[in-house]
């Protein structure tokens, strides 16, 4: 298993993974559903252990296309499937479906994958129905890296098209990367006045939240700031409904 | 033009573009309301008076302390390129932070200050050290200056390449935005510029003494070393606090104090106030020009742009670099050493070659059950590949270092490493990751670019070393700052990048080993061609020319050849190694009986480093790898500082 979206894509069907590149740090980032105690770590996910990968003689290795080691050389220790999900296209929500899809049946588990995309759009209808109470205020997902720097999610994010899904509109419309995200200063947030601001936790430090700087944005003068709980924002289907059910609490649907 | 009417221009054109910027958040008859009593309720004039106005102060500041240190490091040490980052400044000053924010949870701005002073310090001591038996030749001291930033930003690769998420705010500092917050940097900056700017003018009578000579110092009854020291700590750590608060802005002091020059600034004074000065302007006018093409062009830091515009001055001011600065070191280090008789040295080698291969093929403690068969099958490409790229590396070194009559000198200063790593990296922005077809066409044309700006600064000077390593630094120096807007950047894609640019020989396949291996053949085939030649050139131009050798065509027909081998082997190894320098230093310490030998020697000793890393890398951390090329670096760097004490102490 050499991508997270795909390893929490398995976990999601019900089945474990034997073994998962960078598994400590999945512990940190994607959090649920948790790897079982036990998975082994393959090693960087851009650049795993091939000789660990060829001793494991896994059934199956599951890649994201574009990333990391080729298929051919993958496909040279054991059957490989990979599979896009963050491409030019954009669409990665549509992308992890179809995914999902197909290692359900490459796996024999195309009842549980079937299961659980249906449970998965009823979840997303459900919440949409729900955020027809939502003041329809426009939303602006946003990272920090340090306290000058953010990341905005916006077309290509797997955050946008569960805005898409659930009916609220994604504040940024600018242009965004293969990944889906755009790295501004703090003004392109102001550029976005009537924007609510979502941030994804770890936020900036405290001296920063009390600066005359951030008090000033619009959003922040109306008190429209909400932070979700760190969420995997490269993720596959499963990071894609966590994070709509961590933005309905967020947005304070009990 | 005078100093005075360069810096009013640059300060109004800068002035200019500022105010521009600035317009785009405040409507024009309120800019004045913002920048003395801001609005709180409006953002566009709270960003003006909270965001904009520090930026600009904080530019001028960290400008001017560059432009003012920049001058004082070239005063002190003679030398017209020295500035905080070519003395190892800025990469001791990043490692020391990078090591800091891996092991805190929350770094202030004041403990990074303190690392970074730390780190910095101790990177100069190593540069100077270094280069103090020299005289600090300008060439030498460079030379050190680039070995310690290399071994510096290598140990900062590593840590990147394993917690990149974890330091994405370190390279956001690495690539130098000047994006404020609040005053809090400004008026850091300008306390620490109030204490130790006058306390470096203090300096100003005894430096312009000891600018003229050390017994002239000594006979006005100053002390001239302790003066230096004095003066290079202060100047070190008063550079290190811009680092630290700033981020690394590269070639700012290399650049203002040589316009101030340019322009007619002759003593002392007139050069450490202009060159300030026009240090301000400089760092102001870039990062005016950032400021409105921000919106055009997404993020651009601003120390990006200085780096960019500074290697492309560097390659211009290469003009002023006497075209002989090799002198003196090459008789001791030249000379045969150590007490193995070369008798005994090549069958020694052969056996220890087969064990290393042997051993390196078979060892399996981390990965046991694999079959033995698909063991070897697995390996034999990247120990191939690592050999024949070690090879290529350590012949490249040995001609080059006869070629500039240098043991300092290696391929990897060539700047065709570096060149051959920038065309990798747009290939893989380009074209996907999917085949290694691109990478490998974007990698050679990439060394072929390097190299032909290479030759032809070479070509200005008649192929003289010291300007053609010069030249390779300033290459060096943009490849580290693409890299560091790429890491800052987030892309997911980073972490391929950095692994790439470090050699991760495990990559090979069969196809990549044996044409690796075809070139070093080759290339061993031809060397003997090349034996007069490297005989005859450490012997000096004069004596070659007398015995009607055409100097300048055989310097250019060898830089090519190793140029050439360079570029293959980056490819494979990444731009970092030091194998080619490593390499033929061992080999020289066996004695061999004529260069023909000399060459062959380096090369199995380059091969045998290069697979020892590759094995040793893929042990140690076992599932992660850590490259061949890089870990190669960690043990060559050390082994460099070891070379250039002993060469002292041997005076």
């Amino acid at each position: 298993m050499l991508d997270w979206g795909w390893a929490e894509s398995l976990l999601a069907i019900g089945v474990a993974p034997q073994s998962v590149a960078e598994a400590p740090l999945y512990g940190d980032r994607v959090v649920v559903p948790a790897l079982p105690k036990g998975t082994i770590d393959l090693g960087l996910r851009s650049w795993p252990n091939m000789e660990l990968l060829r001793s494991l003689q896994p059934d199956l290795i599951l890649s994201q296309a574009n990333y990391g080691v080729s298929q051919a050389r993958l496909q040279d220790i054991a059957p490989t499937m990979a599979l896009p999900l963050y491409t030019a296209e954009q669409q990665p929500m549509r992308r992890s479906h179809e995914a999902l899809v197909a290692i359900g049946k490459r796996i024999d588990r195309s009842p549980a994958a079937e299961a659980f995309l249906d449970q998965s759009y009823a979840r997303l209808a459900a919440i949409k129905r729900e955020m027809s109470a939502y003041d329809d205020r426009p939303l602006l997902i946003i990272k920090f890296t340090d306290d000058r720097i953010i990341d905005v999610y916006g077309t290509g994010s797997l955050f946008n098209d569960v805005l898409a899904r659930i009916g609220i509109t994604n504040a940024w419309n600018g242009p965004t990367n293969n990944w889906g995200f755009a790295t501004a200063g703090l003004d392109a947030i102001a550029r976005h006045p009537e924007a609510r601001l979502l941030i994804i936790e770890p936020g900036p430090p405290d001296a920063f939240l009390k600066s005359a700087l951030w008090r000033s944005l619009p959003a922040v003068q109306r008190g429209d700031v909400t932070t979700i709980p760190p969420t995997w924002v490269f993720g596959a289907f499963p990071s894609a409904i966590r994070f709509a059910d961590v933005l309905r609490k967020a947005l304070g649907f009990a | 033009m005078t100093p005075a009417r360069v810096y009013w221009l640059a300060m109004i054109l800068a002035l200019t573009l500022c105010v521009l910027g600035q317009l785009r958040y405040v409507a024009p008859d309120r800019l004045l309301e913002a920048f003395l009593y801001p609005d709180s309720t409006s953002f566009g004039q709270a960003y003006v008076h909270f965001s904009l106005l520090p930026r600009m102060a904080v530019a001028v500041l960290a400008g001017t302390t560059l432009g003012f240190t920049g001058t004082i490091f070239q005063q002190i040490l003679k030398n017209p390129l020295a500035e905080p980052s070519t003395l190892g400044v800025l990469s001791g000053a990043q490692l020391a932070i990078t090591i800091v924010s891996l092991s805190l949870a929350s770094v202030s701005a004041e403990q990074r200050e303190l690392a970074g002073v730390v780190g910095a310090l101790a990177a100069v001591a190593l540069v100077c050290g270094l280069s103090f038996r020299s005289g600090f030749a300008p060439v030498t001291l460079l030379l050190s200056g680039m070995i310690v930033s290399f071994a510096a930003g290598s140990a900062s690769v590593i840590m990147a390449l394993f917690h990149h998420e974890y330091l994405r705010s370190v390279f956001i500092w690495g690539s130098g935005s000047l994006i404020q917050n609040d005053f809090s940097n400004a008026g850091a900056l300008w306390w620490r510029m109030l204490v130790l700017v006058p306390a470096l003018l203090i300096f100003i009578r005894p430096l312009a003494i000891a600018g003229l000579d050390d017994a002239n110092a000594r006979s006005l009854g100053i002390s001239p070393s302790k003066l230096r020291l004095t003066v290079l700590f202060l100047a070190t750590v008063l550079s290190a606090m811009v680092v630290a608060r700033i981020g690394v802005i590269a070639f700012i002091g290399l650049a203002a104090p040589h316009i101030a020059r340019m322009c007619g600034a002759r003593t002392l004074p007139q050069r450490l106030l202009w060159g300030a000065l026009i240090g301000g302007a400089l760092l102001l006018l870039a990062d005016g020009i950032v400021l409105v093409i921000t919106p055009y062009l997404g993020e651009v830091p601003t120390g990006t742009i200085t780096a960019l515009a500074g290697a492309l001055a560097m390659l211009f001011m290469l003009r002023e670099v006497p075209a002989a600065p090799f002198q003196g070191t090459s008789d001791s280090a030249l000379r045969p050493m150590a007490p193995i008789t070369r008798k005994r040295a090549l069958p020694l080698l052969v056996v220890l070659m087969i064990l290393v291969v042997g051993l390196s093929l078979t060892e399996h403690v981390s990965s046991s059950n694999i079959d033995m068969s698909v063991l070897v099958n697995g390996r034999w490409p990247r120990v191939l590949t690592s050999a024949s790229a070690g090879a290529m590396l350590a012949l490249s070194g040995a001609v080059l270092q006869a070629v500039a009559r240098n043991p300092m000198a290696s391929p990897e200063g060539l700047g065709v490493s570096g060149g051959a790593g920038l065309g990798i990296i747009a290939a893989l922005f380009l074209g996907g990751m999917s085949s290694p077809v691109m990478p490998l066409a974007g990698g050679i044309i990439g060394a072929l670019i390097a190299l032909a700006i290479i030759l032809f600064v070479a070509k200005r000077h008649s192929f003289a070393p010291g300007p053609v390593m010069l030249a390779g630094v300033a290459v060096g120096a943009l490849v580290t700052s693409v890299i560091s807007v790429i890491v800052a950047s987030g892309d997911p894609r980073a972490t391929y990048v950095l692994a790439w640019t470090m050699g991760p020989t495990f990559r090979a396949t069969g196809l990549v080993a044996i044409i690796a291996a075809l070139i070093a053949i080759v290339a061993l085939l031809l060397s003997p061609l090349f034996c007069r030649w490297i005989e005859i050139l450490p012997m000096g131009d004069s004596l070659a020319r007398s015995i009607g050798v055409n100097t300048v065509r055989v310097r250019a027909t060898l830089l090519l050849f190793s140029a050439t081998l360079t570029a293959a082997a980056t490819l494979i190894v990444g731009p970092l190694s030091f194998v080619g320098l490593m390499a033929p230093h061992i080999a020289r310490m066996s004695r061999p009986r004529g260069p023909g030998s000399f060459m062959l020697m380096s090369s199995i000793i380059g091969g045998l480093l290069m697979m020892l890393a590759d094995w040793i890398g893929r042990s140690v951390d076992f599932p992660y790898e850590i490259p061949a090329g890089i870990l190669a670096s960690f043990i060559g760097c050390p082994y460099f500082i070891f070379l250039a004490f002993r060469q002292g102490a041997k005076r």
